[in-house]
């Protein structure tokens, strides 16, 4: 197993899943106020805050394995006004520290409503930034493959793709889990989730169906750039690649339809919300898998320019 | 090599034969749900085997193509199988701390990406069949192993801290035997250019999936190097097909001889169940029992105080029943009743109960108590409490001798105000309790019905005297002394006539005070005879209307012919026995005074139509009758008419100048209920 090359899609997947999963988490907040207020939020909010801070972590952790120097990563945030790299460090770091204080405020201190606003909307802005910074970073001349708005657009897809997906797989989670140790405010967290998965599996096959579109509009603008570097490209995808391609493909599609077939399929049965998380894992793992082989198949085809 | 894939395969079909056997057989041991996944993967799992056995024979041709394509299909589905059993077994055999919901949540990214990586080195050059084993035991057969090895050592702890040695020894090894199983099969895996087989694959070339490129030997750790097959062979002297072969061997032992050991954790389970709910029964059934004589004791006693009251008993015999039969059943060892002084200056004892007796006090002894006196003043019964104040208990028994620890005190209310209090107290510490409380009020309830129905006799007999002095006082004004006064005027008359010298006259107005002296005989003689019959005597209602009526015949010197028929007794309420009684003696006067009669029948039957049965009571004589339309005028007549109706009953009157007449009274019986009731309350 190569590390360094895999570090890669570890780090950019982490950073969009958890970027994605807050900007869900704090979407439910807002949204969610005639269901519960924002002070009760904070119980629903605990554990996904967790995960979420945990893969900003291990996403900064994975970042190192990719530097010949890890020890010296520091040094990538002094070219913040000329680099889209340290932008995107600087930036990573924002958000691990903001989502940090978020996360022991959640935890530990019941009052300061406005201030976990204001520091969870500052973490998913800082998430944002970073999505972009990273897409960024790969739009060069010389690496004609990449170099389109729609990897930028593609990756903020991907944010909320994932965002969507893994949340309607930690909600069901944290439900139940509530259930277990008798929360009291559990009817008003069954409305909210059940609201909730709604809205976050429609969005989450939306944004697949968006992903898988504009990935067929990329690959026919390649066929159209007659360069030797993007027909590489091109064969490398379409050839040794293809069954990873059309993988890709199944699993988003089947992942994405997946969580909301299952979604509406217990809700119309009125199911018990338990039942439903082994399906909403099965499917977010698909998607999750269908996202990292995507990125794999981003790094894996894109022939440079030149040396 | 092919005997060891032979048994290999028969060792797993075995082990899904029994799961499947035993599936059948149904049950609710706790294997029961991964039963089918159980059966499925030993089914599989010894078919790939047997395909391995096919395939290691050599041979070439299409045959081997398609038993290649088919080990491709079984190695994973045998994984999916093992890893399905092996997480249900690890989830349902008992139940998992709340948190590890979240580990699977944990894991998706790590497994994401390890699948991702899986899929990666589909692309490389190796033939497709390695990826496929490989990766079917990474991914599928190592965790499920793990996870199944995992379940059966949870299982081991349970069974082990339950006491169950033998189940517990097996679920050891069924675990062991899983996790053996996990490293030959799930981590020793063929050769392959990438990781982690690479990592310690003979074969050591490492293929960059980003790249495409390939480089030569990789001895990442080195440690590992003796994990691939050919090191295994080098140090054991055996293939792994040998070694996978033994853990096989060991999992099917382990499981089959677990499955029936879970049937006899299940029998054994069911047996103690059903002791315990026999226990349960027995002690619910001790308990009903107990409380079913409870009740019968002090249904007993309140309706043999009932009928004491009834029957008129001495009051204060009653009132000592009372207290002795209250403090038995409250399982006491005194019970004391005071009432107030009439001024209510004082409370004083008027009986006790203790073991040795129980009687009346008629010494004057005060109650000073400051808990009964509490009692009494807040109209508010009182217990006290386990470790209660025992201090103040002193001298609530008035014998030096007994100690009370417990007390349980009510007051007596009459007409809402509090007239006494009874009390118990215990020896011993056992406190009194709220139920204790509550039957002792219901005693208290009995001893004021008894004092109230005391008063009410003693009321009634004053009563009953007055009004019959009154009677007789009027019965002496309107026939003996009217006779009197007229034989006083006849005596002036005749003292008169004397001195005229008319003898002829004299004679007439004697013969006149001779029929005024026998009229006003024959009425005290019947006052006499009236009085003398009761109901309450011995003999019962019919033997004193016999014997009334036989009296009257020689009294009067008419002839007087009594005949009952009424198969045992009337079954007439009291009150309908006295006016059947009052109307026998009413129309027997009738017959002596106005009808010039020869001879009366008095005819007393029972009568019945359909369900209604009822005393027919008649009246017949030969006189000299009269217009009973002129009746309506009499005032005796009037008077039967009421008795009558005032129980339920009619009275008519057949009479004709010169004809005699019949008087039939008709009064209803009481119904079975009511007899069955009164004849419960009487015995």
């Amino acid at each position: 197993m190569n590390l360094r090359e895999w570090a890669l899609p570890v780090y950019t997947i982490l950073i969009q899943l958890a970027t994605g999963g807050l900007l869900i988490l704090w979407s439910m907040r807002a949204f969610g106020r005639k269901i519960i207020t924002r002070d009760e939020f904070d119980d629903v909010a605990k554990i996904p805050l967790l995960i979420i801070f945990s893969t900003i972590f291990l996403a900064m952790v994975g970042a190192h394995f990719h530097l010949s120097r890890p020890y010296l990563s520091f040094l990538a945030m002094v070219n913040v006004q000329t680099s889209w790299l340290s932008r995107e460090i600087v930036t990573t770091v924002l958000l691990f520290l903001m989502t940090g204080i978020l996360l022991i405020l959640v935890w530990f201190v019941d009052r300061h409503v406005w201030v976990k606003e204001v520091l969870g909307w500052g973490a998913v802005l800082s998430g944002l930034v970073t999505i972009f910074s990273m897409a960024r970073i790969y739009m060069l001349p010389t690496q004609m493959a990449w170099n389109s708005p729609l990897t930028v657009v593609s990756y903020y897809l991907s944010t909320f793709l994932l965002g969507t997906s893994s949340m309607a797989a930690i909600l069901p989670m944290e439900y139940n889990f509530a259930v277990v140790r008798g929360s009291i405010l559990i009817n008003k967290r069954h409305i909210l989730v059940k609201k909730s998965l709604g809205w976050i599996t429609a969005t989450a096959v939306l944004m697949a169906i968006l992903i898988i579109l504009i990935y067929l509009d990329q690959i026919e603008t390649l066929f159209d750039i007659d360069h030797e570097s993007v027909q590489a490209s091109i064969q490398l995808l379409l050839g040794l690649y293809r069954p990873l391609l059309l993988m890709r493909m199944v699993l988003l599609l089947g992942g994405a339809f997946g969580l909301i077939a299952s979604v509406w399929y217990f809700f119309v049965r009125n199911k018990p919300i338990k039942e439903l998380i082994g399906y909403a894992y099965v499917f977010c793992t698909l998607v999750v898998v269908s996202e990292i082989l995507g990125r794999f198949l981003f790094y894996a085809t894109h022939v440079r320019v030149g040396l | 090599m092919l005997i060891i894939f032979f048994f290999y395969g028969l060792s797993f079909f075995g082990l899904g034969l029994a799961a499947f056997l035993r599936l059948r057989q149904g049950g609710d041991f706790p294997l029961s749900r991964q039963l089918p996944w159980l059966a499925a993967f030993g089914f599989a799992a010894g078919t790939a085997g047997w395909i391995e056995m096919f395939l290691s024979s050599g041979d070439q041709g299409e045959i081997n193509q398609v038993l290649n394509v088919l080990r491709m299909v079984f190695q994973p589905v045998t994984g999916l199988l093992l890893l399905k059993f092996g997480w249900g077994i690890l989830k349902d055999l008992s139940p998992l701390p709340s948190w590890t919901i979240f580990i699977p949540g944990i894991l998706i990214i790590p497994i994401a990406y390890v699948i991702t990586y899986a899929a990666t080195t589909f692309v490389t050059p190796s033939p497709i069949e390695i990826p496929i084993d490989i990766w079917s035991r990474y991914l599928l057969y190592l965790p499920g192993s793990v996870l199944a090895g995992m379940g059966f050592l949870r299982q081991w702890n349970a069974q082990r801290k339950l006491g169950f040695h033998d189940v517990s020894g097996l679920m050891l090894g069924a675990g062991f035997a899983f996790l053996l199983e996990a490293f030959v099969v799930g981590l020793v895996v063929p050769a392959a250019p990438y990781g982690p087989a690479s990592y310690y694959n003979y074969d050591r070339v490492f293929h960059n999936a980003f790249s495409g490129e390939q480089s030569s030997l990789l001895r990442a750790f080195g440690l590992t190097s003796w994990l691939d097959y050919e090191q295994v062979l080098r140090y054991t002297g055996l293939p792994i097909e040998f070694w996978r072969m033994l853990s096989t061997f060991a999992v099917t032992f382990f499981v089959v001889r677990g499955l029936d050991v879970f049937d006899a954790i299940r029998k054994r389970e069911l047996s103690a169940l059903q002791i315990e709910r026999d226990t349960a029964q027995q002690a619910a059934l001790e308990v009903q029992t107990a409380a079913r004589k409870t009740a019968e004791s002090w249904t007993d006693a309140l309706v043999s105080i009932s009928r004491r009251i009834a029957e008129l008993e001495d009051v204060d015999q009653i009132l000592m029943y009372i207290a002795e039969h209250a403090r038995v059943l409250l399982q006491s060892d005194f019970l004391g009743l005071a009432l107030l002084e009439d001024d209510r200056s004082s409370l004083n004892l008027k009986c006790y109960s203790r073991d040795s007796q129980t009687a009346m006090v008629s010494d004057v002894i005060h109650v000073a108590n400051p808990l009964i006196m509490k009692v009494i003043q807040d109209s508010q019964p009182y217990y006290t409490r386990e470790g209660g104040p025992w201090k103040d208990l002193l001298g609530v028994c008035f014998f030096p001798e007994d100690t009370a620890k417990a007390l349980a005190a009510v007051h007596l209310n009459l007409d809402n105000n509090p007239v006494g209090v009874m009390w118990i107290t215990r020896f011993s510490d056992t406190p009194y309790t709220r139920e204790n409380l509550i039957w002792l009020e219901c005693m208290a309830d009995q001893v004021v019905i008894t004092i109230q129905h005391g008063l009410m006799t003693a009321q009634l007999q004053s009563l009953s005297i007055t009004e019959e002095r009154a009677r007789i006082a009027r019965e002496m004004h309107d026939g003996l002394a009217q006779v009197l006064g007229y034989l006083n005027l006849q005596v002036q008359t005749l003292e008169a006539l004397q001195k005229k010298g008319a003898q002829e006259i004299i004679l007439e107005e004697l013969e006149q005070m001779r029929q005024a002296i026998q009229a006003a005989h024959g009425d005290v003689r019947e006052n006499i005879l009236s009085l003398r019959t009761t109901l309450a005597n011995e003999r019962g209602l019919l033997s004193a209307i016999d014997e009334y009526a036989r009296e009257f015949g020689i009294q009067t010197g008419v002839e007087t012919d009594v005949r009952i028929n009424t198969d045992g007794g009337l079954n007439l309420a009291s009150i309908a026995e006295v006016q059947l009684v009052c109307i026998l003696q009413e129309a027997l006067a009738n017959v002596r005074k106005h009808a010039q009669a020869s001879r009366v029948k008095v005819y007393i039957s029972r009568e019945s139509e359909q369900d209604n049965e009822c005393i027919r009571l008649q009246i017949q004589d030969d006189g000299r009758g009269f217009l009973v339309d002129e009746s309506s005028r009499r005032f005796g007549l009037q008077t039967m008419r009421e008795r009558a109706s005032s129980v339920g009953g009619a009275l008519s009157i057949e009479s004709n100048l010169g004809q005699g007449t019949t008087i039939t009274c008709e009064i209803p019986c009481l119904s079975h209920d009511q007899i069955s009731q009164r004849s419960a309350v009487l015995s």
